[in-house]
């Protein structure tokens, strides 16, 4: 099973947008905020008593992914039950979607102080070096 | 499980899940739960009493996904406890109030 892309929408300048076919059907998400993301990880956090019996934060990464998608899918809009009846390497596919959307940073693109101020590098040419 | 059978019972364990996500989002330290007295479908709701030992409150509130919540009763009868519609239900810290709820034998997990 494959999954492409089938279309980008264009760039918002805050929020990135995908659209995917998965086994013959199409999805579309979006990029969460980082107040939603940090919402779904507070949700996906639990506590735990350790060995000492000390509480302790616990973040479930498989609810949290699942929360991901739940939130992140706006077309179609998928219910908690409905992802449950998914083939597993539909899942797989959407997991794969969400993780590729939202943790992997945008390209990041260096200024050099050429590029910003020419003018002045022209002035801050060594002179009598020669 | 037939109405009436009792006026009020209360015990320790309970837990409140998310099936669909297979999230456990509470636990009960103790609960009680109260009739309402009368004869008529409404009375024979009850009243849900509950105190927290553990909630995730982030998951509590979401509306977007249906809770479950099971008491236990003893050593292992558990009841559902299910919500009627249009009741109130506060939440005030770990101490949970829900009013008009009915209750149904449940299969343990």
């Amino acid at each position: 099973m494959s999954t492409k892309v089938v279309d980008i929408a264009d760039p918002s300048p805050d929020i990135d947008i995908v659209k995917v076919e998965v086994r013959g059907k199409r999805y579309t998400f979006r990029e969460l905020t980082i107040a939603e993301y940090d919402k779904l990880i507070k949700q996906a956090t639990r506590e735990e008593p350790d060995s000492d019996g000390d509480m302790q934060e616990i973040t479930d990464s498989s609810l949290l992914l699942r929360l991901m998608i739940l939130k992140s899918c706006i077309d179609p809009k998928i219910t908690a039950d409905a992802l449950n009846d998914l083939g597993s390497k539909v899942y797989r596919a959407l997991s794969s979607v969400v993780n590729e959307l939202h943790y992997t940073p945008e390209p990041i693109k260096q200024i050099k102080d050429e590029d910003e101020a020419p003018a002045e590098k022209a002035e801050e040419t060594p002179k009598g070096n020669d | 499980m037939p109405h009436g059978i009792f006026q009020r019972i209360r015990g320790e364990k309970g837990k409140v899940e998310i099936p669909a996500l297979g999230a456990l989002i509470a636990t009960m330290s103790e609960w009680s739960l109260t009739r309402r007295g009368g004869e008529d479908a409404v009375s024979a709701l009850y009243d849900l009493r509950a105190v927290f030992s553990y909630l995730n409150p982030h998951l509590w509130g979401d509306e977007d996904y249906e809770k479950e919540i099971v008491v236990t009763l003893g050593r292992s009868k558990q009841f559902r406890v299910q919500k009627a519609s249009g009741e109130e239900t506060v939440l005030v810290g770990r101490t949970l109030l829900m009013k008009g709820v009915s209750i149904h034998e449940h299969e343990g997990r």
